[in-house]
């Protein structure tokens, strides 16, 4: 992004690369490693030289002391659930119950978790209470650090290691500092992991997303961080790897169904909170390449379509730095606080879902956001999301003959189908054949085989992208521009956004217009 | 290299997709089973019913026990399922087995086709008794019983049960 062409000030009109873009370009690559990964994991579960199921490492854990201060609550929800089983007579789930609520009294974390999975095997909300116990007392903090745990961490280390320098070296990236640096991201990804797998955080709803970020915020802003260091930091590497194997998890017929509505509402979304944005740029008097730039950042999808309506205008690429650590900032506390209001106000997760879609900028905070609430949600927001993805071509392609009928013939480029080829984000490709795969050629026994190994690998990058955000982005870059008048205008802009999405989720999702769409 | 490894991914690809299920069960029964397996995974109820199968409420199985009746009762889970805890007296045999190994699996455990056959596994949303059922009948067994509320009825109503290997 930023760091490419450190010596022009004005951002890259992009060229028409031909076949070579197929490996020298970022969207390009994040599609083959998203293939890569799902190829290795599908031929290594069909001819079962490894056991999909067993590759996932754990991360939860819970103390002596975290039991203990739960183990009270956990007791009085049991009383409920054996009054209700002794009205409807069912003498086995009493006793079991029954006797879970006695290990609980003990407090032996091996009686208490025998006992809570003798109750998960009733089924139903029992069962639901005896798994989450159960969970609970048999996280006990050293099995993270067991060796086989540790082994599987390993591993995927080496995997992701490998895969990244391979596309970074067609990328034709700087090896040698990423493959020091990288192991330094990992860990610090790995960190968060282990963080968010506590019990507490577990019960708050804060997944790993948010300590990943907090731990990049917190090294890159109280630490200046080595030039060599950089190298490994790519977020949108590691955010677009993750979403195309995020594919492998999206049936077909859920886009399709939701990909309709999803492009209903991203054209509203688009058209009115794009204009609205420059209108009130302009009251501001933020200068119309920087308010392109900031529309689009607000309207479209924050980073990418910054850097498109940038190349588009031929903006000033310190504005469009600018203008995506706005974007990664506000994203933060918006990912934050949205699920907490989806989840207080009663919004179903489906429609929560969409409104995150439509207004956090980044591909990786909705998913970050979506998954604090449930996986329909996330799938949602990602499905939403992607429709706005998908408009950002056309976007790019109407922004840019806007600005070349501003700008005169002076641009020099006239605008073509190349264009919104160029501007189109490529790894959606990727997503949607992974999604196609997944959906039509696979059987289901294979599906279900791998979905769980698919998902830890996609968390892996997602993990390793939002360290990467944290690491990228600084405070002190937004208060110095034009008086903090472009960032108000962000701020107020992203503030309509979010109210008017609102209403279009509503509208759309909600089952007002149409049918509430069957996604899980 | 880089050619190679273009290679090296088209070959991986392309082996994935030949993924091969030795069946020598009728095509009906096939998609059956897959309809079942669909259901199972986006979480919907099992039929309430199949032809030519009766069904056999968790009471009734429990008499049958106690009144040391002669039937067979199989349970119809993977092995992991089976050792946490299983009904007293069950033998294991999955559809998946069936589906592997052929019929030769069911005919592994002695069972003829004219043993009274009771089928179990994780209740309404699980598709293996079911599944079982389909191959079974299939294959010719006549005389097969449904406990489709499966295990956790049982556990529920305080039915003994077996655990371990």
């Amino acid at each position: 992004m930023a760091e490419e062409n450190a010596t022009s000030t004005v951002c890259p009109i992009p060229q028409s690369e031909g076949w070579s873009a197929l490996w020298k370009n970022e969207d390009w690559l994040a599609v083959w490693i998203g293939f890569f990964i799902i190829a290795l994991v599908l031929v290594l579960n069909q001819f079962k030289v490894v056991d999909m199921s067993k590759v996932t490492p754990s991360f939860k854990w819970a103390t002596d002391g975290q039991i203990a201060s739960r183990a009270a609550g956990w007791s009085s929800a049991l009383d409920g659930l054996i009054a209700s089983a002794e009205k409807a007579g069912e003498q086995g789930t009493v006793n079991r119950l029954k006797g879970l609520k006695d290990a609980l009294a003990k407090g032996d974390r091996k009686e208490i978790a025998a006992a809570a999975e003798r109750v998960d095997r009733i089924g139903g909300v029992p069962g639901a209470v005896g798994k989450e116990i159960a969970g609970h007392a048999k996280a006990v903090p050293d099995k993270v650090f067991t060796s086989a745990n540790m082994m599987k961490v390993f591993q995927i280390f080496i995997l992701f290691g490998v895969v990244a320098v391979l596309g970074l070296y067609f990328f034709g990236a700087n090896i040698g500092k990423f493959i020091i640096g990288f192991p330094i991201v990992f860990l610090l990804a790995w960190l968060s992991r282990f963080i968010a797998g506590n019990a507490s955080p577990i019960d708050w709803g804060i997944e790993y997303v948010v300590f990943a970020l907090v731990t990049g915020l917190v090294i890159s802003n109280f630490f200046t961080l080595p030039e060599w260091f950089m190298e490994a930091v790519r977020t949108e590497y590691y955010i677009k790897s993750g979403l195309v194997i995020l594919g492998a998890g999206l049936l077909f017929f859920e886009i399709v169904q939701a990909g309709f509505l999803g492009i209903i509402q991203a054209v509203l979304v688009i058209f009115v909170v794009w204009y609205f944005c420059f209108w009130l740029c302009r009251k501001l008097k933020v200068d119309d390449d920087f308010g392109a730039i900031l529309s689009s950042a607000v309207s479209i999808c924050g980073v990418s379509a910054a850097i498109a309506s940038c190349g588009a205008i031929q903006g000033d690429k310190k504005k469009l730095s600018y203008v995506t650590s706005l974007v990664l900032i506000v994203a933060v506390p918006m990912m934050i606080v949205m699920p907490w209001a989806v989840k207080s106000f009663g919004i179903p997760d489906i429609v929560g879902g969409a409104w995150l879609g439509g207004t956090l900028d980044t591909s990786g905070s909705v998913v970050a956001a979506g998954a604090l609430i449930s996986e329909a949600a996330m799938k949602t927001g990602v499905i939403v999301k992607f429709s706005q993805n998908a408009l950002m071509g056309f976007a790019a392609f109407a922004l840019a003959i806007w600005w070349s009928f501003k700008k005169g013939a002076e641009t020099g480029e006239k605008p073509s189908a190349r264009v919104i080829w160029d501007r189109f984000p490529k790894f959606v490709l990727g997503f949607i054949v992974a999604s196609a795969f997944f959906s039509f050629l696979l059987h289901i026994d294979t599906v279900s085989a791998t979905k769980s190994a698919l998902g830890e690998f996609r968390t892996w990058w997602f993990a390793l992208a939002f360290v990467s955000i944290g690491l990228e982005t600084r405070f002190t870059d937004i208060v110095k521009m034009e008086g903090g008048r472009p960032a108000l205008a962000f701020i107020v802009a992203q503030a309509f956004n979010v109210v008017w999405t609102l209403i279009l989720a509503y509208l759309l999702f909600g089952g007002i217009l149409f049918a509430v769409p069957d996604i899980k | 290299m880089k050619k190679y490894l273009v290679y090296a991914l088209v070959v991986a690809v392309a082996m994935t997709g030949s993924a091969v299920i030795a069946a020598n069960f009728s095509d009906g029964a096939m998609k059956q089973i897959e309809e079942l397996k669909t259901l199972s995974r986006d979480k919907k109820d099992i039929p309430e019913s199949f032809a030519g199968v009766k069904k056999i409420t968790g009471e009734e199985l429990k008499s049958w026990i106690d009144q040391k009746k002669a039937f067979v009762l199989l349970d119809n889970r993977v092995p992991a399922d089976f050792e946490k805890e299983r009904i007293i007296g069950a033998k294991r045999l999955s559809p998946d087995d069936m589906l592997e190994k052929g019929i030769a699996a069911a005919e592994a455990l002695g069972l003829k086709k004219t043993d009274i056959i009771v089928n179990y596994c994780n209740g309404v949303k699980c598709w293996r008794s079911s599944g079982a059922i389909v191959l079974l009948q299939d294959a010719g067994y006549k005389n097969l019983y449904w406990f489709r509320d499966g295990i956790p009825d049982w556990i529920k109503k305080g039915y003994p049960t077996a655990e371990g290997k």
